[in-house]
């Protein structure tokens, strides 16, 4: 698969699509090759996608229809019942409930204070360049490493923000922030927002770079009031990095992982405070520690599957809504 | 005159104010676990957030020789370049495909690549976990190779295809004409144009490959094949309360990305936006 020159790629990868490499999916006829030259640039990525993202889609809703621990032969098929006690399960609609919870507290805050932050940023100053850098910089580091930052800011003993509090006199505002079921999903929020603020002010300063200058100018000049040339002029013609924004976030939140497994474990704690969907499907396929080791690999599929269908319909439904305002309110 | 001349300054003033205080927010925690990183045990309870005693590498070297992040550090970097290279090379070829040509069922097929986006890697992984474990690759760190390769398609033809399919057909049709093959008018001249594209792509899998945790986490269980964020946190079980050693290799795993973005921050932020052009 590797080629040996390295630096011809295509070169490299073409023989692979050669007929032969059968992977069965859209396969032409042999003889047409020639008249397709298309197929020769698409069919690489194709095999390989088909192998490992196409084929094992279909059969993750496959294996979601048995009752299987994933160890072991495959059990017998109970057809939809994994989905019918999905609907009763308290830890997935738990989960659920947390997932989205997340996802309202950040489209609050991106269009709140990441809005705000990005039209600030909106105006010509040498410094503009290194805000706009600094602000940023959170999302080009790891979930791990952010999480871990965080696990250090939040400690009782070790961290920062209890020591500091306690030393400039606000010591009966500390808190046991990561192990106090009422804080512990509130911190989620903060970390969530702390890492991914800057990709909103990034997209939304984009947006804003858009509308003309000269249009808020004449508005001003024709005796409009600020507000009024932002509500009229300037949100209007946000609508698209508003698309892109709430688009990107929910796909992003909906599949989380990595940060609040650093955070919250594989079961969420403090006592599923901080159980998201993401993690929960983890936890069902390969446990949720090394004192309870079952597994369910067909029912964290049943998860999988229902989470997929859902990001999908609401992606597609988020994309055609939010598509349709931009178009009516410019 | 010198009222509007003062409120401006005024305006000024408080801008930089705002904007500091953003920065500081960001900022302080980062400065906190470098600090951090130079503490011993006793220092964390002593002086939580103030100076550690001396600047000297003992936790990095521990780290080093003992945590296993020397290996870790290999393996990140040689899964981040072959994820990079494969995806970018099967995104690419696809891509052109999918942008010059017009046959039927072109749409459907950028769809079923662009698709994978919402495809939750919770949810892939597991078939692809059992795959792996009955042909015996689980575990190594080519594992994690294959995937990735296969994972960076779905952004790569989106943002590729968007790329592609504005360049001009003039340019195309001279080079045929002159006698050129489709994939040399791919190679040499349309592969060249899309540099800036390239770059984000190239940029928006790499970092999201660099700092993966989930997909190696499940893929990868042996410690000498682990990448930084998964040997990061296989260790953090291990050494709890070791955390100068912790702070350490978080330090060293993210000190290649932000040493890249800080040279090219322009270049990062265009790349990491790029998937979120309209596509």
């Amino acid at each position: 698969m590797r080629s040996p020159g390295g630096n011809s790629p295509s070169r490299a990868a073409l023989p692979s699509a050669l007929p032969g490499d059968s992977a069965g999916l859209h396969q032409p006829k042999r003889r047409s090759w020639e008249r397709r030259p298309h197929l020769w640039f698409i069919l690489p990525a194709l095999v390989a996608y088909g192998i490992l993202f196409i084929y094992p889609t279909i059969r993750s809703f496959y294996l979601s229809l048995f009752d299987w621990t994933g160890i072991g032969p495959i059990g017998k098929m109970v057809w939809l019942a994994n989905f019918k006690e999905l609907l009763h399960d308290e830890r997935f609609r738990k989960a659920a409930w947390n997932s989205t919870k997340l996802f309202a507290v950040i489209f609050v805050l991106q269009n709140t204070v990441s809005l705000g932050l990005a039209m600030m940023l909106n105006r010509r100053s040498p410094m503009t360049h290194v805000y706009r850098a600094i602000i940023f910089l959170p999302v080009v580091m790891s979930a791990v490493a952010t999480g871990i930052i965080w696990v250090l800011m939040l400690d009782p003993i070790i961290g920062i923000v209890n020591p500091v509090l306690r030393d400039i006199g606000l010591g009966s505002l500390q808190q046991e922030w990561q192990a106090d079921p009422k804080w512990a999903m509130k911190t989620v929020y903060l970390v969530q927002f702390w890492q991914w603020n800057g990709m909103a002010v990034v997209l939304y300063l984009a947006g804003l770079q858009n509308v003309p200058e000269d249009l808020r100018h004449a508005a001003l000049i024709d005796g409009a009031k600020r507000w009024q040339v932002f509500r009229d002029v300037t949100f209007p013609m946000l609508a698209p990095a508003f698309t892109i924004v709430t688009a990107l976030s929910f796909i992003l939140i909906f599949r989380a992982f990595d940060l609040i497994y650093v955070l919250g474990g594989s079961t969420g704690a403090p006592d599923g405070a901080t159980l998201v969907i993401g993690v929960l499907i983890y936890g069902e396929a390969f446990g949720t520690s090394s004192f309870n080791a079952a597994t369910r690999m067909s029912y964290a599929m049943a998860e999988g599957v229902t989470l997929f269908v859902f990001l999908a319909g609401m992606s597609g439904l988020l994309i055609r809504v939010l598509g349709r305002r931009e178009e009516a309110l410019q | 005159m010198s009222a509007k001349h003062g409120r401006r300054l005024l305006g000024g003033i408080v801008w930089h104010g705002v904007m500091l205080i953003v920065c500081a927010f960001v900022l302080i925690p980062i400065v906190m676990v470098v600090l951090g990183s130079f503490k011993t045990v006793d220092q964390f309870f002593d002086r939580p957030y103030g100076l550690p005693e001396s600047f000297d590498f003992f936790n990095y070297r521990k780290a080093w020789d003992e945590a296993n992040i020397q290996s870790s550090l290999r393996n990140s970097v040689i899964a981040t370049v072959c994820g990079v290279f494969f995806s970018t090379v099967f995104a690419c070829l696809a891509s052109y495909g999918l942008a010059r040509f017009r046959f039927r069922g072109r749409l459907g097929l950028r769809l079923l690549f662009v698709g994978g986006l919402v495809v939750p890697v919770q949810l892939i992984i597991l078939p692809i976990f059992i795959m792996f474990r009955q042909i015996g690759l689980l575990g190594s760190l080519w594992s994690l190779i294959v995937v990735y390769s296969v994972f960076g398609i779905p952004l790569g033809v989106l943002v590729l295809t968007g790329f592609f399919g504005v360049l001009p057909k003039d340019l195309e049709d001279a080079a045929r004409i002159d006698g050129a093959s489709h994939l040399e008018v791919f190679w040499r001249i349309m592969l060249p144009l899309t540099r800036p594209a390239l770059a984000a792509v190239v940029i928006l899998n790499g970092v999201w490959m660099w700092n993966d945790f989930f997909l190696g986490f499940i893929l990868i269980n042996d410690p000498d094949q682990m990448t930084l964020p998964v040997g990061i946190m296989a260790f953090r079980g291990t050494y709890s309360t070791e955390w100068g050693l912790i702070f350490a290799s978080v330090t060293i795993s993210v000190l290649p990305v932000v040493g890249a973005y800080l040279l090219l921050s322009r270049q990062f932020i265009a790349g990491l936006t790029a998937g979120s052009v309209k596509g």
